[in-house]
């Protein structure tokens, strides 16, 4: 569903990424991995709009497609679990999850802004349900959840509105082991309903559990495309660190 | 204290719950009605100063008290919404007297030799108006295109339009129409109110509902509480910052205006150093300077608070010296009040 | 106290953070210098059931304003009555005074002594005692509109202007040029000085008035003008500086040009600094208003209008002014028209 041919990125003389094509198909799990700098935020922020690429092109479905902005990226279809989760930690939890796309009240109020606050958080509450999270009152303010349920929310406002593809980068990064396990929880859920998902991560054992397919950046350039069943956490370190590249050549 | 974190195990592998640390009810509670205390304080001071001084429990007392918030409450409704952004708008107090003197500067042309016009008086609230939302246009754009801190901004703001008010007029206007004069003076309502208060009561309850119910309220508390998630969101954060520091403007230009009427003179004196208290009145209502909180029932609290204070110890005669140490020193400590509730709350 | 922070936080802090604010509050009326009468600068020399004057002066930092305060606790003292002052210590301006003489009505004193701030802003809050049958005197500064008050007390300023012009004839030995130092145009007060100063200065023929300068009521900006009308008119004896402003300007520009003993500066108004500058040498000579005799004056035309005794009030007062220079300045009889720095509640100099 998601495609990208020989993307390149500059940032001024610094070459984030090197020509990458992926593709990512519906129904999969796909991880994405890399040491620091390998170029994983910078592809993830290209295809969410976020970034523009220095050259090369982006297929959303087969059809070519260029953003200029996260917001035509979301309109595609493209839904983003940031890094810092992007919540508003003074916003209740009904708030965050429609921010940017509310839902007005009928009529001539509505034209004027006029919040319809309890469709809100009926339908939050329903999104939440869909994400099986629990969360005492969609009323609750962002910033006082666990980073778990905060994590949840992320997942789950982009999970209600993404229609073609999930981009996740790094969404157990500062998460305890319990939680962990409750964010791939989520994205087993969220998978098995057809959504393909893109997910970066620096936790390798993880990334082998939930990912189908496993691709390897190494300073800007896709050096591996791998299938979880015939490789091993080692087998992965040893292509992010380019010791596989020494000794297998550039192969994929 | 919220109760504290407690990891539930899921009680079956197929439906995964996250039920982890969340918001009590009780901190819930806190944060829906955290600006109640606000009332519950100013209760407290009305009481302690009408024992001391049951004078204040008059119509006149009331008459003083409200007379006393006019002006700074349509400043605070501005500076709130600056305030939530995480901006500030030092300007307020110059705009408020620029732009009195420029609508009065207009009136006294319009009117030639005649005592009154309606007309007049119309075009001269436009035009206060008018110019106070164009003087927080020229802030939003700076904050914004320029990418300055709103405190230099408004700070510059607040020079430039000081000198500006003396140039337009080193004088006070007092040709101006009378029936603006009746407006601004008339005792209504059995004597218990002028119009001037009425106006800015209206402006708190008006802007109160927009900021609560509406989106670019809702947005306006998204772009203080982390403006990276709002730009995210789609909201193009730019403009929505320039039309809340236009609000402010707009605001300041109402305040002039009422003034004018009530002091039946548009002056380049009006306004001097006003941001301080309605800068005061915010974070006393309960705003938080780092933005993404604050509401109108906070601020109009404080303002509130503020103006009794000042009734309240000329009543019970303590110095002018002493009245502005002791208003000073009361915002301080409500203040330090507020920012130990908050604590407590968090988690 | 503990338990209930613990177990019921929310009541437990809103019962801390009353208490905290109300003993705030508390302590300001009551703690404040050595109790509430002394804070309030208030004085209760009366007999039960008695009179209580609320004076509010213009500004309550100013020399001349603590003078009249002086004058007027004199007075109270000698009737018997309360005086209550109030006023705004950091601003000359309607927006501080508006607020205080609100807030006073709602105490409704016996009378009401004011220096308005302004002419036009203050009349309907002043009206409002009037109309609640409260007299209102007006001292220094008075309305437009004076229809209502039971009367207008002021140091005359064309007066002022006169026995400026005098006292530079005298200083110049009746020949020379001289001029005006003004402040901005436009103010009563400034236009009787001016006028009462080119009047009498017609009385002297051998003497010229040059154009008069304006100093947009800044010391410095005064300084520079006066500088160079020395350099412009060598025959320049002396000028008249008609506010505290202009006429040290003046002083510092004679210094400047190193003209001190050969043009000569008369000031207005005789506060501490302006003493000090014609005891040194840098004034000639100053024009001292009667504050004090404003401030007793009031009082005591309050208490006539509180008593009844309507005949010996006069609608219209306008005091006569006294100028100070090198060859009186040292005479006690002088030395009483200096301004005082500090307020004396009692009415006796310390």
């Amino acid at each position: 569903m998601l495609a990208s041919h020989l993307i390149t990125k500059h940032f001024g003389s610094v070459r984030a990424l090197r020509g990458v094509d992926v593709a990512i198909h519906a129904g999969e799990v796909v991880g994405l991995v890399g040491d620091n700098g390998a170029g994983k935020s910078t592809l993830v922020n290209i295809f969410a709009g976020a970034l523009q690429p220095s050259s090369g092109q982006i297929f959303v479905d087969g059809q070519e497609v260029s953003f200029r902005s996260a917001l035509e990226a979301r309109k595609r279809g493209i839904e983003t679990v940031y890094q810092d989760l992007a919540l508003a930690p003074d916003l209740a939890v009904w708030a965050n999850l429609f921010l940017g796309r509310e839902r007005k009240a009928k009529g001539i109020l509505g034209r004027l802004g006029w919040l319809d606050r309890k469709t809100m958080r009926r339908e939050a509450e329903t999104i939440l349900e869909r994400t099986r999270i629990r969360i005492g009152s969609v009323q609750s303010k962002a910033g006082q959840l666990s980073g778990g349920q905060r994590q949840a929310i992320a997942v789950g406002r982009a999970v209600a509105w993404g229609s073609r593809i999930l981009l996740m980068d790094e969404p157990t990064a500062a998460l305890g082991v319990e939680q962990q396990e409750r964010v791939a929880e989520l994205i087993r859920t969220v998978s098995s309903e057809g959504l393909p998902i893109l997910l970066i991560s620096h936790n390798l054992p993880q990334v082998h559990r939930l990912c189908e397919r496993i691709l390897v950046l190494f300073q800007g350039q896709l050096i591996a495309d791998l299938r979880r069943d015939e490789c091993s956490v080692e087998e992965i370190v040893s292509w992010i660190t380019g010791s596989a590249l020494v000794r297998n050549g550039n192969g994929k | 204290m919220a109760s504290d974190a407690m990891v539930t195990a899921p009680q079956d592998t197929e439906t995964p719950q996250v039920t982890a640390e969340e918001a009590t009810p009780s901190v819930r509670f806190l944060e829906k009605y955290g600006s109640l205390w606000t009332v519950v304080v100013l209760a407290a001071v009305v009481i302690v100063f009408g024992i001391l001084s049951p004078a204040l429990f008059t119509q006149a007392g009331w008459g003083a008290v409200s007379k006393a918030t006019y002006e700074y409450l349509p400043l605070a409704i501005g500076e709130t919404f600056v305030i939530i952004t995480g901006g500030i708008d030092l300007s307020v107090g110059a705009i408020l007297g620029f732009s009195c003197v420029v609508a009065g500067y207009a009136m006294e042309h319009l009117l030639g030799n005649a005592t009154g016009s309606i007309f007049v008086t119309v075009v001269g609230f436009a035009v206060g108006i008018a110019v106070g939302a164009a003087c927080g246009v020229v802030n939003g754009i700076a904050i914004t295109k320029l990418r300055l801190p709103p405190f230099i901004v408004t700070l510059a703001t607040l020079y430039a339009l000081g000198g500006a008010t003396y140039i337009v007029s080193e004088e006070p206007i007092y040709q101006i129409p009378h029936q603006l004069v009746t407006f601004g003076q008339q005792e209504l309502l059995g004597g218990w109110f002028i119009a001037p208060v009425l106006v800015a009561l209206a402006c708190i309850v008006v802007f109160g509902i927009f900021l609560s119910r509406s989106s670019f309220g809702l947005r306006t508390y998204a772009i203080g509480s982390n403006p990276v998630t709002a730009e995210r969101a789609g909201i193009n954060v730019s403009r929505h910052l320039i039309w809340v520091y236009t609000l402010s403007g707009a605001l300041a230009g109402i305040a002039g205006i009422l003034v004018t009427s009530n002091f039946a003179q548009a002056s380049p004196l009006f306004g001097n150093n006003d941001e301080l208290p309605a800068i005061a009145a915010v974070v006393i209502g309960g705003a938080s300077l780092f933005g993404g909180r604050g509401n109108l029932l906070g601020t109009l609290c404080g303002t509130f608070l503020i103006a009794v204070l000042t009734v309240g110890l000329v009543l019970v005669q303590v110095t002018s010296f002493w009245q502005e140490v002791a208003i000073g020193g009361a915002i301080v400590l409500a203040v330090t009040v507020d920012q130990f509730l908050r604590k407590m709350s968090q988690r | 106290m503990y338990k209930v922070l613990r177990d019921r936080p929310m009541i437990g802090r809103l019962i801390i953070t009353v208490s905290v604010l109300t003993m705030a509050v508390g302590m300001t009326a009551f703690a404040v210098p050595g109790g509430a009468s002394a804070a309030a600068r208030s004085t209760n020399h009366g007999k039960s059931g008695s009179i209580t004057i609320a004076l509010i002066p213009g500004i309550t930092s100013d020399p001349f304003y603590i003078t009249m305060e002086n004058g007027a606790y004199a007075e109270a003292k000698l009737l018997g009555v309360n005086l209550v002052v109030l006023g705004s210590s950091t601003a000359f301006s309607p927006e501080t005074q508006i607020p205080i003489v609100n807030a006073e009505f709602a105490r409704k004193p016996s009378a009401l002594v004011i220096a308005p701030t302004d002419a036009v802003a203050l009349y309907a809050p002043m009206q409002r005692y009037y109309k609640a049958g409260i007299p209102v005197i007006t001292v220094d500064t008075t309305l437009a509109n004076t229809g209502f008050l039971t009367s207008r007390i002021t140091s005359g300023n064309t007066n002022g202007g006169e026995l400026a012009a005098d006292t530079l004839a005298l200083l110049c030995h009746d020949k020379g040029d001289v001029l005006i130092m003004s402040t901005n145009a436009g103010s009563s007060t400034v236009d009787d000085r001016m006028t009462g100063f080119t009047a009498e200065m017609k009385k002297y023929p051998g003497m010229k008035q040059l154009a008069t300068e304006f100093d947009n009521d800044s010391p410095t900006q005064a300084s520079t003008l006066t500088q160079s009308a020395i350099l412009a008119n060598p025959t320049l004896c002396g000028i008249f500086g008609l506010n505290s402003a202009s006429g040290a300007g003046v002083g510092a520009g004679i210094q400047a040009a190193g003209k001190k003993g050969t043009v000569f500066a008369v000031g207005y108004d005789a506060e501490p600094a302006e003493v000090a500058s014609l005891k040194g040498g840098v004034l000639s000579g100053l024009i001292a208003q009667s504050p004090a005799l404003e401030g007793a004056l009031g009082v005591e035309y309050a208490y006539y209008a509180v008593t009844g005794q309507t005949s010996l009030i006069k609608k219209s007062v306008s005091l006569n002014n006294h100028s100070i220079n090198s060859t009186n300045v040292n005479q006690k009889s002088t030395q009483v028209f200096f301004y005082a720095a500090t307020v004396h509640t009692d009415g006796v100099k310390a």
